[in-house]
């Protein structure tokens, strides 16, 4: 009997795996769980979501191609369209993270086709977009190798370098241009406004505006269009953990840990009359609901590469993140904490790969060095 | 339900051959009978060319009985045609000795043992040539001679890889030969308490606790249900499992009082004590989606597989790939000449669509490899250092713990052949520590 066995299948063991599970898929889930926040904020902020959203997928995917082909000589195996990287869709869920991590619109150079109560179409904006999106890919994500090889969140990292080079040098003129951008219409606060306020005034807003109540939902104005709506992001937490993308305690603990810095910091920053319980709360709930923090902690603390890969490890990376946002918002200029505290969780995130990581099963405890579990 | 508390992962089953009572297959006009059946030292030829033997005949051992190694027997009567032929085998090209059979089936057969002492129990054990029949093939009766330390004696029913089903089989069509098994090993290891682990299946644990009631002999035998999770087979797990004890990293169950067995080990060592038959069959499973009657068949050592997959009736069609045991932990051959041993105990002829056929991608970090692995390793960082040669780092996530029980490879989502990289961290590994040795 002869057989015709194909050569290329004689590989190592084990020889099946499991179905229906790819890079890919788990990137189309993210961009599945990310679909109720574009609802969400392009029901809030109208079509000009869409916009930004679809230039930064075009240009993201190009960006992508291109510096595949020009970078041939270093990676051939990636170095032409149909073995491109951008097939594993990483660059989808880049760009709509980016999209989404931008405000509406901005109005640096005016270039815009507006009325006195619309923005039909903001240039600035899409320029800023593609630029954004240039950076992300090319400067936070192929420059290191590609998909899990960069050691930052590209959306992150790219909305912290647009913020300082486009804000900084802004500010005089027009406080908080580009995060936390006028819209024209449809706000009651700013969620990351509130940061300034003292914890009375919050708590105050808070009660009489029935601000919780809107946040939650989404009906304030916030810096960021994907920030917006709560309860379009726990949409997309439970598709999520229902599909096992993500551990569903790390948000969890994030947002839990950021609440309770919050109060501590709070007490340390004299900011929060503490004789009163509710206003305490008040303040801490406050600082969980705005500015960028739930959005981050379900789509951007969970990116695979840059967190570290031991649960005990995710535990000491959400904490710090916790602690870097509250720390950053209460004595630092910005008021968008977040993504710095991301950025900077990020940076240390290989040096907890290093110390923390599982004890081995049947390993005695003996060592000098304590391993975690 | 007994705790179990690793990581492993879910695999659909596949026991194609579950319900297929087993047979026989008679052996070919010539078998090629490998040197080496086992782990440890190859045994040498001790017979010549034009020698008669006979059925169950020793035909090669290790000079020195001290030797990590097992005897070998013929499978056939006839007339030996060639010693030392070389041909492929799953580990590369070995030493065969090739016997032309005279289709008569003479037996050779060792006296029959009447209530033995443990000595009797072990030599008979060596002169059967027994190795564990559960895919390691360590000779049986070193792995017998124990000191006091033991109380334990687990025997091995689980089967956790996919489509494999020929101890299922023998659990349940040779229940009191088997049982009789485990008694003689229990005496041997003296273990007090015998758990006979098997998955989850309530028809074949009423079957076996009815044998074992029916007589009062097999008082300290229980029936241990487990929860089906591969790698639950793999003796650490197992150990863990049915009885809660940790082995020590790169340690023996020994440290934790515990013998291993396989059933069909056991089967062997009541065939040898009790009726005096040498190792030189074993039962086989051959399935996949290839063949169209799966079957679990007692084959002749030396049987090339090429004949077990007509008897199969293989389409030579849709068959892509052909793997010496499970699909999760054995070997893909490159032609069908191999000779089975005592420890192939799965031929699995694939489709496409069953097997694996994708191109790795980079590794994302998702860690969904370190979150399943059974040992409780960082597989990517394993094979992150081992591929730029730096041993100590990628001894600390693990080299040297892994079982290469192949669930990291299973989940990862960039399809990184991470056991096969992990293969040659361990090798990486191996070399800097014989070097800090030197
Ligand atoms: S690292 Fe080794 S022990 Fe862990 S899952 Fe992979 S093959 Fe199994
Ligand atoms: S499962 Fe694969 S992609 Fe994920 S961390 Fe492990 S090696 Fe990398």
């Amino acid at each position: 009997m002869q057989l015709s066995l194909d050569p290329q299948l004689i590989g190592s063991s084990p020889h099946i795996v499991k179905r229906d599970h790819s890079t890919k898929a788990i990137m189309l889930d993210v961009v599945i769980a990310l679909i109720p926040v574009i609802v969400f904020s392009v029901f809030f902020f109208g079509y000009l979501v869409l916009v930004n959203i679809v230039v930064c997928i075009l240009s993201c995917f190009l960006a992508e191609l291109c510096f595949n082909l020009l970078n041939h000589r270093l990676r051939p195996e990636q170095a032409s369209y149909s073995k491109s990287s951008v097939h594993n869709l990483s660059f989808l869920v880049t760009a709509i993270l980016l999209a989404l991590n931008l405000p509406v619109y901005t109005d640096i150079w005016g270039w815009s086709w507006h009325s006195d109560a619309m923005m039909y179409l903001s240039f600035d904006t899409i320029i800023i977009c593609i630029v954004g999106s240039i950076f992300a890919i090319v400067v936070c994500k192929m420059l290191f190798g590609g998909l899990g090889q960069n050691f930052a969140n590209p959306a992150c990292t790219t909305r912290v370098f647009l913020l300082i080079a486009f804000t900084g040098s802004m500010m005089a003129h027009v406080p908080n241009l580009l995060f936390g951008a006028n819209t024209g219409g449809l706000y009651l606060t700013t969620g990351a406004s509130w940061l300034g306020m003292t914890g009375d005034s919050v708590y105050n807003t808070a009660m009489h505006g029935r601000t919780f109540w809107n946040m939650f939902i989404g009906y304030t104005q916030s810096a960021a269009v994907g920030e917006t709506s709560v309860f379009a992001i726990i949409l997309g937490y439970g598709y999520l953990v229902f599909k096992k993308r993500i551990d569903w305690r790390l948000p969890l603990i994030l947002i839990g840990a950021t609440a309770i810095f919050a109060m501590l910091f709070g007490f340390v920053d004299n900011r929060v009359d503490y004789t009163d319980i509710s206003v305490v709360f008040g303040y801490s709930l406050a600082q969980v609901m705005s500015g960028g923090l739930i959005f981050g902690a379900v789509f951007m603390a969970t990116d695979y590469s840059t967190s570290p890969n031991s649960f005990c490890g995710n535990i000491i990376f959400v904490c710090c993140i916790a602690f870097f946002t509250i720390f950053i918002r209460t004595f630092s200029a910005w008021q968008e904490g977040f993504s710095f505290a991301l950025l900077l969780g990020n940076v240390i995130s290989p040096m907890i790969d290093r110390y923390v990581y599982p004890r081995k099963f049947g390993l005695v405890k003996h060592s000098s060095r304590r391993k975690f579990s | 339900m007994a705790k179990n508390k690793f990581a492993g992962i879910h695999i659909d089953d596949n026991k194609l051959s579950k319900d297929v009572a087993i047979t026989r297959l008679d052996a070919p006009k010539v078998v090629y009978i490998p040197l080496s059946q086992h782990i440890g030292k190859h045994a040498s030829s001790i017979v010549k060319v034009g020698d008669s033997v006979l059925k169950g005949q020793l035909i090669a051992q290790s000079p020195n009985p001290d030797d990590l190694s097992a005897k070998i027997f013929s499978s056939v009567s006839g007339i030996v045609s060639g010693i030392n032929i070389k041909r492929p085998a799953t580990s590369g090209i070995a030493n065969h000795i090739q016997i032309e059979n005279d289709f008569k089936y003479e037996q050779f057969v060792l006296p029959k043992l009447i209530d033995p002492s443990i000595e009797e129990i072990i030599d008979r054990v060596y002169e059967s040539g027994i190795v564990g029949m559960g895919g390691a093939g360590f000779p049986t009766h070193i792995k017998l001679k124990v000191g006091d330390e033991i109380d334990t004696l687990i025997v091995n029913g689980i089967e956790c890889e996919p489509y494999i089903t020929c101890d299922y089989r023998l659990m349940l069509e040779y229940t009191q030969e088997m049982l009789q098994g485990i008694l003689l090993i229990a005496k041997c290891v003296k273990a007090s308490t015998v758990l006979l682990c098997i998955k989850q299946n309530t028809s074949l644990a009423n079957h076996l606790n009815q044998a074992i009631v029916s007589n009062s002999q097999y008082n300290n035998i229980v029936v241990k249900q487990l929860q089906s999770i591969y790698p639950l087979g793999s003796e650490k797990q197992l150990i863990y499992a049915a009885t809660g004890r940790k082995v020590p990293a790169l340690g023996l169950p020994k440290a934790v009082g515990v013998v291993v067995s396989n059933v069909a080990t056991s089967y062997s060592v009541y065939n040898a004590v009790v009726n005096g038959i040498t190792s030189y069959e074993r039962l086989v499973t051959v399935t996949g989606r290839c063949v169209n009657k799966p079957c679990n068949v007692w084959v002749s050592n030396g049987t090339p597989i090429e004949h077990l997959l007509d008897y199969a009736e293989i389409d030579p069609n849709i068959v892509v790939k052909i793997v010496i045991g499970g699909p999760m932990m054995g070997t893909a051959l490159d032609n069908t000449q191999i000779s089975t041993t005592k420890i192939i105990n799965c031929i699995l002829a694939l489709t496409k669509l069953e097997t694996s056929y994708s191109v790795p991608s980079e590794c994302i970090n998702c860690s969904l490899c370190a979150k399943t692995c059974p040992m409780k390793l960082m597989p990517m960082f394993i094979v992150k250092y081992g591929n730029v040669d730096d041993a100590s780092n990628s001894a600390k996530y693990g080299a040297k713990d892994c079982i290469e029980c192949g669930c990291c490879s299973f989940v990862c989502p960039a399809k990184i052949p991470l056991v096969a990289e992990i293969r040659n961290a361990k090798k990486v590994v191996a070399k800097a520590e014989k070097k800090k040795k030197v």
